[in-house]
């Protein structure tokens, strides 16, 4: 299962340049926290892997493919998972049909078999599945997005904060979940967080953006250790 | 007695063309102007397949073809473009698509008045020694509207295709990044709502005659039940469509049939007046 | 923290150079002096153009004046305060008889019979107005359109009052001493449409305009700053409406006849298309909407002619054009005929392009964080604005 490699992205929207020539690679079957201030170019990372914005140069390798260019439904099917900001639940489906949903190409059977793993996952979920999602508390709908993710069997998972809003104990839990996953699946995960010392502390690889640009790429004990890179970019 | 059936089978057609405007709003948030007038090129189609072959079932699915077809080509070459602009860039070409479907109609087929054949009696059923306004034309009518109905609501509930449209119509962006295929997804919509209106044109044109305009008074109570139900209620447009089928009945038999244009209008503004999202819309919240 | 100075920022901070022009070309200042120059120039041109011409190009002179008042009125409805109106026609229609019933029953002056023809249909304006404040969108199209088909039978209902399809008749104008009745015509039609957009424009340079694109732009905001929103939206009604009341009172002048007929949906439509091509809230665009009303129905008739099309086929040929022109000009050109040319004129005289780049007035540029601030300016397509903290 191929890792991801982001090589010379610039996305500029209108006069104002978001990300400007960053580099990155994450890792396969491990976690890669993206860190940085807000308006430091974390999501638009994210969008411009799964191709929802469009770089103006660079290059986004996923195993032998070029991501750029291509539309993000195909993206998606490629086996890159996004759970964008705001999780994306659908409130007007059911749980079980924005389950559903997170894999509709792939044949019944198959689908069954996924639901059943993401019912494991997350029991919640089993116990609420023909509710409607907008019935759902914060920690509910995040366990939703992500067991949507999941049913795709992705190999490569961009998360954007998903610990937003979230009680520390949720999040604890939502992350524990994460590294089990990663360690069971060898899923590729990009994890884009505000909550620096969580997301330190699951990480392997540590990316930091400020201001469009990469300033800080290494492995997360490296990041931890050193501290004063981390009161400079990262507050504490 | 005989004004209640006629306003549920007048409100039958005017639910299938609500529903239809009400699909297409639900999938792309534009208001389809034109919807009568390509309902109206479908059946005249149609009437020219009757005219030349006699097939009265040929024509209804020619009709039914042709109006798909004309839906999914209008959303992919017309619609497309203003999907993402301004609402009124989408209200001002489906209204000029409108008139140039009307003035096309008018260059091929002449501006006169065409009948249309009913294939099932219109004389009214007997009841005893009563004779009621209901025909079998008009059981059929109701019949036809009713299984299309069903055949929606399952597609909607209950297949991966129909849960794919609600996706996309709800969170298009989400949907995309669930690999579903969106822009597909909306021409099927188009292609669906279109075929349900040459459908209901299809059903209205016996009674009223084909002509390049005849389903505009249509479209005007199509989009008030559409309205009254909630454009975004399905469900909401078929009672839409029986409160305004009914609604006018009562006015054409009790205060003169010149009036229920205006009719649709005093109905359109009261109930607009009192709930501008309409009877069945949920709650809409302002996001400050 | 390195400093968050973005090409955008940048491009704001830059003094703009100052265009100067000589003296006597400036025009004034202050809005109402302007709009009266510009309406005064404006006028010595038409009448030149009048002298010039025969009488034929009179009458149609005078058609182009009556449409660009329609069509103004719903450029300030539709562009200005961004409501959806497809029933302008049903104002004009309002007008029409207002004056034709002044003109028929009694011996008032026609310039009264005007000011009744503007004063009726501003006030049903206001009626309409306020249910339509409730609603936005398709909602509102709806009824307007509804509105459109609707009203033309109130007229046959009550024949009494309206003369049914037959309609009013109205006595032509006479003009004093020896000057033409097609020209006169056409002065009168042009000096009062000049006078009533003289004062539309100041209208819309007055904080009720400015309140009508506040409303348009974000209601919400407008709100918050203290705006009525439903009241702004029925004054744009009534001042929509009114300059349709004047149209309507100037349209049984120059046709001589006011009947239902006359004001089907498809006058709602053609201005609805003129307002588009010469330029959705623009009331120079509404001049060129106007001569493309008068023109196309005779270069229709050409065509149809050269066609060997039947008679009545131009108008079919019309519409097909009309419709035409509205789904094209709205897929390739949507700010029309004056947004075409105002690019143009930007381009040419060559300002600094200002770091919002959109017509919408002086783009807010809005600070973010104060570190690691991005400068996001408000011209952004939607679909492109970044999420949230990204």
């Amino acid at each position: 299962m191929p890792g991801l490699q982001v090589e010379g992205l610039s996305v500029r929207y209108g006069h104002v340049d978001a990300l400007i020539d960053v580099s990155m690679a994450a890792p396969e079957g491990r976690i890669t926290a993206v860190l940085g201030a807000n308006g430091a170019g974390k999501t638009t990372l994210l969008r411009s892997i799964t191709g929802l914005v469009r770089p103006r140069a660079g290059t986004v390798r996923y195993g032998a493919t070029n991501l750029v260019g291509v539309a993000v439904e195909d993206v998606v099917r490629r086996g890159v998972a996004h759970v964008p900001e705001g999780r994306g639940v659908i409130q007007q489906l059911t749980v079980e049909e924005n389950l559903r949903l997170g894999a509709l190409w792939r044949g019944r059977s198959e689908r069954r078999r996924q639901l059943e793993e993401v019912f494991e996952l997350f029991p919640l979920l089993r116990e609420r599945r023909q509710h409607m999602a907008s019935s759902l508390s914060g920690g509910e709908r995040q366990a939703l997005a992500l067991g949507r993710a999941l049913m795709a069997q992705p190999d490569v998972l961009l998360l954007d904060e998903p610990s937003l809003g979230l009680a520390p104990m949720v999040t604890a839990q939502l992350m524990a979940r994460l590294v089990q996953l990663v360690a069971d699946a060898g899923t590729t995960v990009v994890l884009v967080e505000q909550n620096v010392r969580t997301a330190l502390s699951i990480a392997a690889h540590v990316v930091v953006l400020n201001l469009g640009r990469v300033v800080v790429d290494d492995r997360a004990d490296a990041v931890a250790a050193d501290a004063q890179l981390r009161r400079h970019f990262l507050g504490f | 007695m005989d004004l209640t059936l006629d306003g549920v089978t007048n409100g039958a057609i005017f639910a299938a063309v609500g529903l239809a405007l009400v699909l297409i709003w639900r999938a792309t948030r534009i208001l389809n102007f034109a919807q009568g007038a390509m309902a109206m090129i479908s059946t005249y189609l149609a009437a020219t397949v009757v005219e030349h072959h006699g097939s009265y079932w040929l024509a209804v699915a020619v009709a039914l073809a042709s109006g798909a077809l004309i839906g999914a080509v209008v959303e992919r070459l017309v619609v497309r473009p203003v999907e993402r602009r301004p609402p009124l860039n989408a209200v001002i070409v489906t209204l000029g698509l409108l008139v140039v479907l009307e003035a096309v109609a008018g260059l091929v087929w002449g501006g006169g008045l065409r009948s249309f054949p009913a294939y099932f009696s219109q004389v009214g059923l007997r009841f005893g020694h009563r004779r009621v306004a209901f025909s079998d034309f008009d059981a059929y009518v109701l019949v036809a509207i009713i299984v299309v109905l069903g055949v929606l609501v399952v597609l909607f509930r209950f297949t991966d295709t129909g849960l794919r449209m609600r996706a996309s119509a709800f969170e298009p962006e989400v949907a995309r990044l669930l690999g579903v295929r969106v822009g597909r997804t909306l021409t099927l919509g188009w292609l669906l709502a279109a075929a349900v209106g040459a459908l209901a044109g299809v059903l209205v044109a016996p009674r009223i005659f084909l002509s390049p305009n005849y389903m505009d008074a249509v479209f005007v109570y199509g989009f008030t039940s559409a309205v009254i139900g909630g454009l975004d209620s399905p469900p909401g447009a078929v009672v839409g469509g029986l409160v305004t089928g009914l609604a006018l009945s009562y006015v054409g038999g009790y205060v003169g049939s010149s009036l229920e244009d205006l009719g649709a209008l005093v109905i359109l503004i009261a109930v607009l007046m009192v709930r501008p999202q309409g009877l069945f819309a949920p709650r809409a919240e302002r996001r400050v | 923290m390195p400093e968050a100075v973005s090409s955008a920022e940048r491009t704001a901070r830059r003094p703009r150079a100052p265009v100067t022009r000589p003296a006597w070309l400036r025009l004034p200042e202050q809005p109402m002096a302007r709009h009266l120059v510009l309406g005064v120039l404006a006028s010595a041109a038409l009448f030149a153009v009048s002298m010039a011409v025969g009488s034929y190009n009179d009458y149609q002179l005078a058609q182009i004046g009556i449409n660009a008042v329609a069509i103004a009125g719903l450029s300030v409805l539709v562009g200005t305060n961004g409501q959806i109106s497809l029933g302008q026609g049903a104002f004009v229609m309002v007008g029409a008889y207002g004056a034709g019933l002044v003109l028929v029953h009694t011996k008032l002056p026609v310039a009264l019979a005007l000011v009744v023809a503007v004063a009726a249909s501003g006030a049903f304006g206001v009626v309409i107005g306020v249910p339509a404040s409730r609603l936005r969108g398709p909602y509102l199209a709806g009824m307007t359109l509804a509105l459109a088909i609707g009203l033309p039978a109130v007229t046959i209902k009550y024949r009494g009052v309206f003369n049914g399809e037959e309609g009013l008749s109205i006595n032509p104008l006479v003009p004093p001493g020896g000057v033409d009745p097609q020209r006169w015509l056409s002065w009168v039609v042009l000096a009062s449409v000049v006078a009533l957009l003289v004062l539309v424009a100041n209208v819309l340079r007055s904080r009720f305009g400015r309140a009508f694109r506040a409303v348009r732009d974000d209601e919400v905001a407008a709100a918050l700053v203290g705006i009525s929103v439903a009241r702004t939206q029925v004054l744009a009604f009534a001042v929509s409406s009114a300059c349709a009341g004047l149209a309507g009172g100037l349209l049984g002048l120059a046709t001589g006849i006011v009947n239902p007929g006359g004001f089907s949906i498809v006058l709602s439509i053609s201005l609805l298309a003129g307002m588009v091509v010469g330029g959705t809230g623009s009331i120079v665009g509404a001049w060129w909407g106007a001569a493309l009303l008068v023109y196309v129905p005779q270069w229709s008739s050409t065509i149809a002619n050269h066609l060997g099309l039947q008679s009545g086929q131009s108008s079919n040929v019309a519409l097909l054009f009309y419709g035409a022109v509205l789904v094209v000009v709205m897929l390739v050109a949507p700010s029309g005929i004056q947004g075409g040319l105002q690019r143009a004129l930007a381009a040419l005289s060559r300002r600094p392009a200002a770091a919002s780049g959109s017509g919408r007035g002086a783009g807010v540029v809005a600070a973010r964080q104060p570190v690691g601030a991005t400068q996001v300016s408000s011209g952004l397509p939607e679909d492109e604005l970044p999420g949230g903290s990204g």
